[in-house]
Formats: structure tokens, C-alpha cells, sequence
């Protein structure tokens, strides 16, 4: 569905974009990570035709962009982090504008419809001079689906909404990909994104460092997995008993919970299990815990690590 | 402090006096090669030169204009700002012929032609005619003829006049005597007194014709071997007029001393109320401002500067003797007037202090009197009216329509009132749109 | 569907909903108003000139005035052009409208055909108020004051083309608007100083005066090729000589520049961006 080519992108002695080579499915959600100033909105930009790119190719539904821009654009949905309105329209004005920019069959129809989807369907007939900021970007997502796009571009789309909007929004986006829709979407929220995309690719000082499903990626990042057991009858040969084990690194007792770092080749609970019993301990729980985006995404960003096996580069 | 005064105001003097003293000076004259210059103004010939200062000649085209290479002393007055040539103190031919160039090649050789100038209607009159060669000679010889005719009709007038004054003293001496008694008839006829020709022809001189087609050229004077003669080398530009019309003279008869003038069609007579008016109508021709001054007057070097991109109408010649001025109204020839003389006769108690009256050469209110002006009187009552000048086979001159529109005193309140329409529109629209947002926030909430 | 389609459509959504908002708001009619009052006091002058002289020739005496009613409408559509140009990418609806399918092609065309059309109202409403005029004042209205209105569209073609080319070249609203009235001033006035200083006669001038006729003569000869104005007067020059040649190559060459600023707002806006 998009397909970036050594895309690269130069203001001058500043390169914004480096080299980035993304590749995004069909009705896969994605989520574009990045820190700020990584070349996330640069991306965007080239991806939707809007910054001329200093190298490399750009493919959107497998097509070039540049030979067939009006109809990709056409086919494309995009909401900016900050809503850009006309002020002096009202919601249904500002909608059927672009109903009629996009050529929207039924724009009425259509109109009340993706209203009463982002919750504003009463508020259509006010200026939207008067709309709160939530309500501007709820009007955005509107605006998005009111083409019926098959690929949405979503920079920020929960910024600015309360607990509810985010919920809203986050079913939308469920919704569209449910039905098919391939999702773009950049965000800071990490939590939404580990909540809805499929894939990810994380983007820093211009150069894609990594691009992969979460689980996948998480494992990539983490070199170790922590278990914690609770546990009864806890003596110290349990602990020497798994410390002898190859893929056990450390083993830690506090508080009635035993916590087992292992090596991420494979899951190793049920031998754990098995050693504890041996030496006549009880398992109440287990717990793996995994590493969570935010942990990767800091890593990641932080240390620099390229995770693109492609290039062969994996740390 | 007085002394200082005293000593700033010695200053001024003698600089004023220097400064002065340097206006007072003669200017500076120089023996030059200069091209004297007789171009056809699309009316007569008129009279320039180009000095050593003056690298371009204008000329008009496909028309016969004189050049004559010569040298002279020629100096620059700087009050009028044109260059004076002493033509009457030195004036000699530059031997040679007129190389004439175009891009580079050389498109024409002129040898000297005699020439002169012929005005059929006389030295005053305006329009004159280039005669060259023979025909020149010829018109000259005839000329001499008609003055000598002339002089020998008036020799021969004095003669006949002696003799019918000493045949009425003889008749006036018999009458006195006997008492014998003449009728009008048997009394001596006096001799008619011959007119000089009104027309004149110059004395036959040498000079270059010019007859090129509108472009621009080079010209040199060239020696025997065909060398070029240090200084004679000038630029040429050809040039046409652009379009060619009838123009009107208009004579208030409120302000007859002022009249006022249409050039096109574009121009129109507006009037107020009922007028009447005289008018004249010319042939003209549009052409370049600057080309066309520069042309009549090149020895001004000022002339002409400035309005390269402004055209001006030159009124060339009177429309013939037979034109009608036709005054339509609606499409519909509504009046037809003819040329008439008119004469302006002082009346102090006349509310103009004149009165403009149809000249009647038989009347004795006008003998010995010559008529002040020939033109169309019109008298026009508020309307809109066309003119056009048709000939004396009834066709319409080319462009000769215009238009004369009295206009109507309008209060300005009522225009500015107009103007005001557009704001007043605005605020329909501005505040039914206002209303109609309330309306359909109010329906929303309810 | 293809390019030239695509692009139709949002040139004419994007005009329309301009046009709209031109039509709503208050601007439009108080330039008008504001261009019929100007114009009322040269009509003044001319009124009170006949009715002083009893006889007077010139040119249409409604000519001049709705010349200058049709420059502020004309200089007006070409400001808010401008303006709007440079707000909506102040704003960032620009950047919103460039996430569909438009380019700079077809957003200088919709802001360019949005203000002819508002131009074409404008000349309407114009025709109306000068037709009322010239009967309430009988100063006549004929074929060359038609000819007349014709040229003004493609005077004010010019001059928003113009605009719109300073808005894409410039980085603010505010020095593209100023550079905008400075340089029309600056058209305007050397067209017409020229035109006073060529209808003087040379006999009445100080050698200064000259100087300057010849300075100021070869200024507007530049400019006639860089001002609106300059093609306006080609076109009224054409029209009064009543060749259809001249006629059709000043419309030409007014559609020409108009055409060749209009593809450089376009590169402009494409190498600015539409970004804020």
C-alpha cells in the first residue's frame, strides 16, 4: 500500500530524511514512531506528495505517486495533528466543501453520517470559530472519512481529545481497518499504538532504525524476559537449582516472589515450574513480563539501534 | 559684522556679474558639415537641419523630401536651445553624392537634382508642391513670366490710367465751359487694375530627393571615388502616419477666439443646453509625436524627446469647397448645412460684445470687409446628435462621424447616492446571513 | 478520470466556495461603493467643465472613471487574492486543502478564476451604475466603452495574476501586499505622468521638464511591458484605431503575461510548499 524507496529528503546541509525504505500492507494498521524532529511529518509530506524528495521513489497502492497524484490523492485520507479550518464555515458547510472536493456521492447523506460517527452531528450548523479543540479534531477525523478513503494518514489523531475522544477515535479506527482500510498512522500516544497497530516502524534522526510486528520488535529489543512466581516453600536450592540452568541469567527472591531473568530464545516457563516442584516449592502464579513499546521505543531511539535485518545490521 | 556683510554681498556681485557675463557671452560658432533638411510635413515643406550634434534624420515616407549636404558655421543658442546655422554668411555645397544604406547595404546612390518649390496658393498660404527638373525650371519661367505678365499689366494699367484721367479732365474742363451734359454711359470706363499672381515658385536650386519607404537607413555623402565625407554619415528613420481621419475645428459662437478641437471619433463635442457653434473640418493625419517633431524641427535637439510612445493629429488640409456638415439624429439626416463665410462684428452692446453674421460679399455692410472665417454653422438644441462631412457627391468623408451630446445638470447628491447602492447591498447581505445563522442556531438548540 | 478533470473539479469547488465567501462578506461592496464615489468626483469635474466652457471635446467622460472604478476592483480582488493566498497557508487550511487532490496548478487557477469571476459581478454591477449615469448625465455610453469593460477583465486578469505571483513569491501576507500597492502605484502613476507630460506641448516646457518627460517616457516604455496597465492601454490604443490585428495581438499578449505569471505563481507555490 505504500512503499518508500531510498527516499531521502535535504534541507539544504540538513538531511531530514535518510535513505528510508517503508513498506506498509494492505489493511495492516501502521503505526510511525519517532521522536520529535525524527522526519516523521517529512515523511508524511513526501509520502502525500507535498515536499519534492531529493532522492528516491515513492509507491502508494502500488503506483507511482508522481504519474498518478490526483488519483491516489483522491484514495487517500489525511489528518494533521493540528485542525486547520475555515472558520467562518459551519461543520456541514466546511464537510460539503469538501464533499464536493472530493466528489462524495450523497454528500448529505455522507455528511451526517461521518458526523454522527466523531459525535457532532448536533453541533453541525455552528460556526466552527465556536468549536472547542477536540471538537475541531473530531471534525478533522470527519473531514477524513468522508471521502471513504482506502488508506488514512492519521498524524496525532488523539492529541487533543479526552478520554473519550480517544476511545471514539481509537474504535474508528478499528472500524475503518475492519473493513479493509490500511491505517498510516504517527503518533506519541505509544499505548494507542501498541492498542491498534499491527506493525510499526520507528523513525530517528531521519533514518528508519526499525520496522516490524510489536511482538516481534519487542523481542528484537529485550535481550532478556523476566518471570515473576509467586511462590510457597521457597528454600535457597531452588534458586541455586535455576541459576545452574543455561538459559537462566539471574534469580532474585523478595517478598515471597521469585523473579527469573531468562535469555528470549525461547519461553521457559514450564521448565521454571518443573525445578521449583522438584525442590518442593509450590507455584502459586506466573508471570511473564514483556517488554513494553515505550521501553523499546526508548531504546531504540535512544541507543540508535537498527533493528532491519534487511540490511543486515541487526544488533 | 557689517564688514563681513559688506564683503558676502562683493561676493554675490561678482559672481552674478561672472555668471552673467557668461550667459552675455556669444556662442561659440563652428564650421561644420550640416545636412539642411526640407521634409514634406504632410501639409507643405518645411525647414531644418542636422548639425554635427544630430545623429538621426526623420523624413516621411513615400513622399519627395529635400537633403542638401552643406557647410556652414552653425552655433547653439542656448535661450531657445536649438542650434542656428548662418546660413546668410556662409552657406556652401558639399560636393558629392547621397549614399543611401540599409542593414549594412547600400540600397540607393542620389545625385543632386534641381528643384524648387511651387505654392498655388502663395508664399502664405501653406501648402506648396516640390517641382523637379524641367518641371521646376518650367514653373519657375512661368512664374517670371506671370510677374513680368504682371509688371506689363500694370505699366499698361498706369497708361490706360493717364489717359482716362486726362479724357475726364478734358470731359470734366467741357463741362464746365459749355455746359454740355454726360450720361453714365458716355463717360470714360476707368481701367481695371491688374492682381499680382497669388501663386508663387521658388528660385530653382540643387539638393537630394528623398523618397524611401518607412524603415531606417544610413546616409553618407560620398565623394567621385565614392569615399565617404568625414561627418555626413547620419541615421535615417523613415516613418509613416498611423491612420488618417477628419478632424473638426470647433468655433463657440459664445467664444469664437477659442475654439475647440476633435481629432477622432473617440473625442466628443459635449454642449450645454442649446448651442450654436461654427465648424471647420480638416483633413488630418495621425503620426509619432517624437518622429514627427523631430522631423520639423531637428535643430532643436529637445523637440520631441519624451514622447516616443505619444501620437499627435496634424490637420493637413482644408476638406474641399463643396463639403456638407450632415447632422443626424436617431440614424436620421436631420439638418444639412454648407460652408458660408462669416464675419464677427464688434457690438459693445451686445451681451458677447460681438455677433457672428453671415458674410454677404454684395451687402455694402461689407465692402472693403473681408470675411473673418468659413464655416458650418450648426445650432443644436439639447439631444444627442452625430455629424459627418459628406462631399459634394454626397459621400461620407471617412472618418468624419462624431458625436455631440448636451448634457444634463445632475444634482451630484444623486450620483453619490448610486454609489452608495453596492454598501447598501452588502449590508442586506451581510445581516440576512447573520440572521439566518441565528436562526439556525436557535432551531439547533431548540 | 484524467489530470485536466481532476483538476476542473477542484478549481471549481475551490472557486465557488471563494466566491461565496467573497459574496457574504461586507469587503466586495464597500469597494464598490468606494469605487463609484472616486469615480463620481472626476464625473463631477467633467460635468462641472461642460456645464463652465458651454462646449467642451473629450474622450467619453466616463471612460476615465470607470477606468478607475475597474483598477480598485480590480487591485482590491488582486489584494485579497494575495491575502488569501498567503493566509490560508498562515492558517493551514492551505496544507489541509493539499492532503486531496489538487495541486498548484489548480489552486492558483481556483484563486485566479475566483477573482475573474468576482471581477465579471463586479464589471456587471459596474456596466449597470455607468449606463445609470450616462443617461441620468447623457455623457453617452457606446461600443468603446463595451470594448472598454472587455479589456478591464483582462486588466484585471493581469493584475491578479500579478497578485497571486507576489503572494507565492513573497514569505509574508504582509510584504507580498505591500510590494502588490507599491508596485501598482508605481504603474499607475508613471502611465500617468507620462500620459500628462506627453499631452503638454514641448514649447511649454522648462528644459527640466523635459529631462523629465524623457526620464519618466522611458520608464513607462519599460513598464509598459511589466504593468497591467501597459496592456490596457495596448488594448485601448487597438480599440481606437479599429484594427482587429492590433486588437487580437494586445488581447494576446495581456492573455500572454497573464499566462506567464500565472505558470510562475505556480513554480513559486510549488517551491515554497503549502506548508506554514
Amino acid at each position: 500500500m505504500i512503499q518508500t524507496e531510498g527516499l531521502t529528503k535535504k534541507f539544504g546541509s540538513l538531511t531530514a530524511v535518510d535513505n528510508l525504505n517503508i513498506h506498509v500492507e494492505k489493511g495492516e494498521i501502521y503505526g510511525f514512531l519517532g521522536p520529535n524532529g525524527a522526519g516523521k511529518t517529512t515523511t508524511i509530506m513526501m509520502l502525500l506528495g507535498m515536499e519534492r524528495p531529493t532522492a528516491g521513489k515513492i509507491k502508494l497502492f502500488g503506483k507511482d505517486l508522481a504519474e498518478n497524484y490526483f488519483e491516489i490523492k483522491r484514495r487517500i485520507g489525511v489528518l494533521s495533528e493540528f485542525q486547520f479550518l475555515y472558520e467562518d464555515m459551519t461543520a456541514k458547510e466546511y464537510l460539503g466543501f469538501f464533499a464536493d472536493f472530493y466528489e462524495v456521492e450523497n454528500p448529505d447523506r455522507k455528511i451526517d453520517e461521518v458526523l454522527s460517527r466523531v459525535d457532532l452531528l448536533d453541533r453541525k450548523n455552528e460556526l466552527l470559530g465556536g468549536y472547542s479543540k477536540g471538537m475541531k479534531q473530531k471534525l478533522g477525523m470527519a473531514r477524513v472519512l468522508l471521502h471513504d478513503p482506502d488508506l488514512l494518514i492519521l498524524d496525532e489523531p488523539q492529541s487533543s481529545l479526552d478520554p473519550y475522544g480517544i476511545r471514539e477515535v481509537r474504535d474508528i479506527i478499528m472500524e475503518e481497518n475492519q473493513k479493509g482500510k490500511t491505517l498510516f498512522i504517527s503518533s506519541h500516544i505509544l499505548s494507542e499504538i501498541e492498542r491498534t497497530c499491527h506493525r510499526v516502524g520507528i523513525i530517528s534522526n531521519g533514518k528508519l532504525l526499525a520496522e516490524d510486528d510489536l511482538t516481534h520488535l519487542k523481542h528484537q529489543v529485550a535481550n532478556e524476559m523476566e518471570i515473576s512466581v509467586e511462590i510457597e516453600g521457597y528454600t535457597e536450592a531452588i534458586a541455586s537449582s535455576l541459576e545452574e540452568l543455561d538459559f537462566v541469567k539471574s534469580v532474585v527472591y523478595e517478598d515471597s516472589r521469585l523473579t527469573v531473568k531468562t535469555t528470549m530464545d525461547d519461553d521457559y516457563r514450564a521448565q521454571i515450574s518443573r525445578v521449583i516442584s522438584s525442590h518442593g516449592g509450590v507455584v502459586l502464579s506466573m508471570v511473564a513480563k514483556e517488554i513494553s513499546l515505550e521501553e523499546a521505543f526508548v531504546i531504540i531511539t535512544e541507543q540508535n539501534l537498527s533493528l532491519l535485518t534487511k540490511e543486515g545490521q541487526a544488533s | 559684522m557689517r564688514s563681513t556683510i559688506l564683503r558676502i554681498l562683493v561676493l554675490v556681485m561678482c559672481v552674478l556679474t561672472v555668471a552673467a557675463g557668461v550667459q552675455a557671452a556669444p556662442p561659440q560658432r563652428e564650421r561644420q558639415v550640416v545636412y539642411g533638411i526640407t521634409p514634406w510635413t504632410g501639409k507643405e515643406y518645411g525647414g531644418t537641419f542636422a548639425p554635427k550634434g544630430i545623429d538621426k534624420i526623420y523624413l516621411l515616407a513615400n513622399s519627395n523630401n529635400v537633403i542638401n549636404t552643406l557647410e556652414t558655421e552653425v552655433y547653439f543658442w542656448p535661450i531657445t536651445n536649438e542650434y542656428m546655422a548662418n546660413w546668410f554668411e556662409s552657406r556652401e555645397v558639399v560636393e558629392g553624392r547621397l549614399q543611401v544604406l540599409q542593414d549594412g547595404k547600400e540600397i540607393m546612390v542620389l545625385e543632386r537634382q534641381s528643384y524648387n518649390h511651387y505654392y498655388p496658393d502663395g508664399f502664405y498660404a501653406g501648402t506648396s508642391e516640390l517641382l523637379i527638373g524641367e518641371e521646376a525650371e518650367k514653373k519657375l519661367q512661368e512664374y517670371r513670366d506671370a510677374i513680368e505678365g504682371y509688371w506689363q499689366a500694370i505699366s499698361d494699367y498706369r497708361q490706360a490710367y493717364a489717359e482716362y484721367e486726362q479724357q475726364m479732365s478734358e470731359i470734366i474742363k467741357e463741362v464746365s465751359e459749355t455746359g454740355k451734359t454726360y450720361t453714365e454711359d458716355e463717360l470714360p470706363k476707368p481701367p481695371e487694375q491688374p492682381t499680382p499672381p497669388v501663386w508663387y515658385a521658388t528660385e530653382v536650386t540643387d539638393g537630394f530627393v528623398v523618397n524611401l519607404p518607412v524603415g531606417e537607413y544610413v546616409i553618407r555623402t560620398i565623394d567621385d571615388r565614392g569615399n565617404a565625407i568625414e561627418g555626413t554619415e547620419k541615421k535615417l528613420k523613415v516613418f509613416d502616419k498611423r491612420r488618417t481621419g477628419v478632424g473638426y475645428q470647433i468655433i463657440p459662437e459664445s467664444k469664437w477666439t477659442r475654439p475647440v478641437q476633435s481629432d477622432d471619433a473617440t473625442q466628443i463635442l459635449y454642449m450645454e443646453g442649446s448651442r450654436t457653434m461654427y465648424l471647420k473640418a480638416f483633413h488630418e493625419s495621425e503620426y509619432n509625436q517624437h518622429d514627427f517633431l523631430k522631423m520639423t524641427s531637428l535643430e532643436q535637439p529637445l523637440a520631441g524627446e519624451g514622447a516616443t510612445s505619444a501620437y499627435m493629429w496634424v490637420h493637413e488640409k482644408e476638406v474641399p469647397s463643396g463639403t456638407k456638415i450632415q447632422v443626424l439624429r436617431g440614424g436620421e439626416v436631420i439638418k444639412e448645412a454648407e460652408y458660408k463665410p462669416y464675419y464677427v462684428k464688434q457690438t459693445p452692446g451686445y451681451a458677447l460684445g460681438y455677433e457672428i453674421i453671415e458674410f454677404d460679399p454684395e451687402s455694402d455692410e461689407f465692402a472693403g470687409r473681408r470675411p473673418s472665417f468659413e464655416a458650418v454653422k450648426l445650432e443644436l438644441g439639447p439631444g444627442s446628435y452625430e455629424i459627418r462631412a459628406v462631399d459634394s457627391s454626397g459621400r461620407v468623408l471617412e472618418g468624419s462621424i462624431r458625436s455631440i451630446r448636451s448634457v444634463n445638470v445632475v444634482p451630484m447628491w444623486q450620483l453619490y447616492l448610486l454609489s452608495l447602492l453596492p454598501l447598501v447591498a452588502g449590508v442586506i447581505v451581510v445581516v440576512r446571513r447573520r440572521r439566518m445563522r441565528g436562526q439556525t442556531a436557535k432551531s439547533v438548540s431548540a | 478520470m484524467s489530470k485536466m478533470q481532476y483538476r476542473a473539479n477542484a478549481i471549481n469547488v475551490i472557486a465557488r466556495r471563494d466566491i461565496k465567501s467573497t459574496v457574504n462578506g461586507l469587503g466586495i461592496y464597500v469597494v464598490a461603493s468606494l469605487a463609484f464615489l472616486v469615480s463620481m468626483l472626476f464625473v463631477r469635474s467633467n460635468l462641472k467643465g461642460v456645464t463652465e466652457n458651454g462646449l467642451m471635446v473629450m474622450v467619453n467622460p466616463l471612460n476615465f472613471p470607470f477606468f478607475i472604478a475597474v483598477t480598485i476592483g480590480a487591485t482590491y480582488l488582486a489584494l485579497t487574492s494575495t491575502m488569501s493566498v498567503s493566509r490560508e497557508r498562515d492558517q493551514g487550511t492551505l496544507e489541509v486543502l493539499f492532503y486531496g487532490p489538487i495541486d498548484s496548478v489548480a489552486y492558483v487557477l481556483a484563486k485566479f478564476f475566483e477573482q475573474l469571476v468576482t471581477f465579471l459581478g463586479l464589471v456587471i454591477v459596474y456596466m449597470i451604475v455607468f449606463f445609470i449615469i450616462s443617461k441620468l448625465t447623457n455623457f453617452g455610453m457606446d461600443g468603446s466603452f463595451l470594448a472598454m469593460a472587455c479589456l478591464s477583465v483582462l486588466l484585471a486578469a493581469s493584475i491578479v495574476a500579478f497578485g497571486l505571483l507576489l503572494s507565492t513569491l513573497c514569505r509574508s501576507a504582509r510584504t507580498s501586499v505591500i510590494l502588490l500597492l507599491v508596485l501598482l502605484v508605481l504603474f499607475l502613476a508613471a502611465d500617468i505622468v507620462s500620459g500628462i507630460l506627453n499631452s503638454m506641448s514641448a514649447k511649454d516646457m522648462s528644459v527640466t521638464l523635459v529631462y523629465v518627460r524623457v526620464a519618466v517616457d522611458m520608464l513607462n516604455r519599460g513598464l509598459q511591458w511589466i504593468s497591467p496597465f501597459g496592456y490596457l492601454n495596448r488594448g485601448i490604443a487597438a480599440i481606437s484605431l479599429g484594427s482587429a490585428n492590433l486588437i487580437l495581438s494586445s488581447i494576446g499578449a495581456s492573455l500572454l503575461y497573464t499566462i506567464v505569471l500565472l505558470a510562475l505563481a505556480m513554480r513559486f507555490l510549488d517551491r515554497r510548499g503549502v506548508r506554514k
